[in-house]
């Protein structure tokens, strides 16, 4: 990503000012000597004089101009300062910034236009949308005493910016499934050294002196100790549907598209269970050039989720199956699918995960403004047809056993998750 | 077990100082009040011109007043050739009008208002139609206007003292002036830029 840019502003150029500066007074000289005018000498007199000051105050240096961005990885909604500054400073010269406008980029001021004062010039830029992009082109105008001489506009080479998705809120007060590491902060069923108590047991040698429970020895007459479950990490996947991104985009300070609530709701997961030192795979299906996140854990493994996220540009791999997505997934995980359940290819791949034997749980991120505000008959007729279908697909998850949880933010998953932990934990029939 | 705080939206850059004005015609760009004030003393310009002018000549045919408006027609293209066309016919109508051999005090508020007009119409070209300008700027061209205008000033109080004699140009006389008309446009055509360092 490019966070800063020069360019050299090229040649000083007359501009129709001076042009015109020169010919009135020429003219008015002429008419006056050839007409025995002389009210026209007095007139012509002060251009002649903006003409021979404007060519006098004619800069002769080439300047070069540098734009800067302070950050170049944002949050959504979050504004940094964009300087320009030009070398060397001419002085008696006006000077122009221009940031064009581009989507999904608030421009203070609002018109993108900002005054060099002394070779330097500050504008804010804010991003409101997450996602790679570019902010607006940047040009530079410099003029000269009397609008004379001019160099520009001038185009600076484009400056990047990576804006991070801001996580919605979540929270779960539920333990993530299958606990295998030695990390986490889940409880495992297995006894060792945690915080959650197990039972109270005879002593053995090996125990740790501080776990002796006294009251316990004092009324048996023989040592005991209190036994805990041990705390493990967990591994989740994401896996992140990128073919609908249903909606108007207006960004962080207007209503989300499916996309958006998708993102921001894997964004909130992600550091909710990476701040529980769980360990963490984040697959995308329909988008391209969205690299194989491997599985990690802890905050840098929290940037590098952020950071694919932002690279998602929706629906840019239509023939994406998300076969390759489900490569190499742990078995034990617990796979969350975050989607609107628009696009089929999303359903199938519940469905293939679900017949693997895996933990599924459907996050479902459809935005109920879509069908809410549809004044349009057709288009509430559309939606309803369109819903009665989508209903019929999230059934045959729920006829599977896979849960299909609307996205709600905090505790969104901490019904599900305890009912997969009560039947992880439930007798199951087993073949001998 | 909480979720840690989510990192809010934070805003480096402090909000402007004053709020920004601008107006806009139909579906056309936005227009800062500091544009159209400059179109506002240009068509002033031109105003005070054809004042002075109607004064000098004791009256004119009204069609002339309509080149007050023109100003306001040329407020999106203030740095094309059409201002420089406007005042080309400002200047032969003041030719056209004006008896030989005659003087008039009043070509002097006409200088005034060909030097603002001139001088908005330069500024203006110098920044987008949602631009505005500094203070500093505005103060540094009024200044410029006065300079420039005191030179209309020594003009004319040369032009009053000569306004008794025989003005007539002789030939001599004529083609030197116009050898030095000549001289300086070859000088603002040819005048090359040194080198940077």
């Amino acid at each position: 990503m490019r966070a800063t840019a020069s360019r050299t502003l090229g040649v000083w150029e007359t501009t129709a000012a001076h042009q015109r500066a020169i010919a009135l007074a020429g003219l008015g000289a002429v008419l006056a000597a050839l007409g025995r005018r002389p009210d026209l000498l007095v007139i012509a007199a002060p251009l002649a004089v903006a003409a021979v000051w404007g060519q006098l105050a004619r800069p002769r240096v080439t300047v070069e101009a540098t734009a800067r961005l302070t950050d170049v990885t944002l949050r959504e909604g979050q504004a940094v300062a964009l300087h320009v500054v030009t070398e060397p400073v001419v002085p008696d010269v006006h000077g122009v910034v221009t940031l064009a406008q581009v989507p999904f980029v608030d421009r203070q001021p609002g018109s993108g236009i900002a005054l060099l004062d002394d070779g330097a010039a500050t504008l804010g830029v804010r991003s409101t949308r997450w996602g790679r992009r570019r902010v607006g082109t940047v040009s530079v105008t410099l003029t000269s005493a009397w609008g004379a001489f001019r160099v520009g506009p001038e185009e600076l080479p484009d400056l990047d910016t990576a804006t991070l998705p801001v996580p919605a809120a979540f929270d779960a007060s539920a333990p993530t499934p299958h606990p295998r590491g030695i990390v986490g902060l889940n409880r495992s069923n297995r006894p060792g050294s945690g915080s959650e108590f197990n039972t109270i047991r005879a002593f053995h040698p090996g125990d740790r002196l501080r776990r002796i429970s006294w009251p316990v020895s004092l009324r048996t007459g023989t040592l005991h100790v209190t036994s805990t479950f041990s705390d493990e990490d967990a591994h989740v996947m994401l896996l992140v549907d990128a073919f609908s991104d249903l909606g108007p985009r207006e960004g962080i300070d207007g209503r989300p598209t499916s996309l958006d609530v998708t993102v921001r709701a894997a964004g909130a997961m992600s550091e909710h269970f990476l701040r529980s030192n769980d360990r963490l795979t984040l697959r995308t299906v329909g988008a391209a050039e969205v690299p194989m996140l491997g599985t990690g854990s802890g905050t840098n493994h929290l940037r590098r989720v952020l950071d694919t996220l932002a690279l998602i540009t929706p629906a840019s791999e239509r023939r994406d199956t998300g076969e390759h997505a489900l490569r190499g997934v742990d078995p034990n995980a617990l796979c969350l699918v975050l989607s609107p359940l628009i696009d089929q290819t999303m359903v199938g791949l519940a469905h293939t995960l679900a017949a693997r034997g895996m933990t599924v749980v459907v996050v479902d991120t459809f935005p109920e403004h879509l069908v809410a505000g549809t004044g349009d008959v057709y288009q509430a007729l559309a939606w309803r047809m369109r819903l009665l279908s989508r209903e019929a697909q999230v059934s045959s998850l729920r006829l599977r056993g896979v849960p299909v949880v609307p996205w709600r933010g905090p505790g969104s998953l901490d019904q599900v998750l305890r009912d997969i932990a009560r039947r992880a934990s439930a007798p199951r029939l087993s073949r001998r | 077990m909480s979720s840690p705080p989510v990192v809010p939206p934070s805003s480096p850059v402090a909000p402007p100082p004053h709020r920004r004005r601008t107006l806009r015609f139909g579906t056309g760009p936005e227009w800062s009040f500091a544009q159209l004030g400059m179109t506002a003393v240009a068509t002033s310009g031109v105003v005070v011109y054809l004042g002075a002018l109607h004064r000098a000549v004791g009256g004119f045919d009204g069609v002339w007043w309509l080149l007050a408006l023109v100003p306001l027609v040329l407020m999106p293209w203030p740095g094309s050739a059409a201002p420089l066309a406007l005042w080309a016919v400002l200047l032969t109508g003041w030719f056209v009008l004006t008896p030989e051999g005659t003087f008039s005090w009043w070509a002097l508020p006409a200088a005034a208002g060909a030097v603002a007009a001139h001088a908005a119409h330069a500024l203006s070209a110098t920044s987008p139609p949602a631009g505005s300008f500094t203070r500093v700027t505005v103060r540094r061209w009024l200044r410029h206007c006065v300079v420039a205008l005191s030179a209309a000033c020594a003009v004319v109080v040369a032009v009053a003292s000569l306004s008794s004699r025989d003005l007539t140009i002789g030939a001599v006389g004529l083609v030197v002036g116009l050898l030095g008309v000549a001289a300086g446009l070859a000088w603002v055509r040819t005048s090359p830029p040194s080198s940077a360092d």
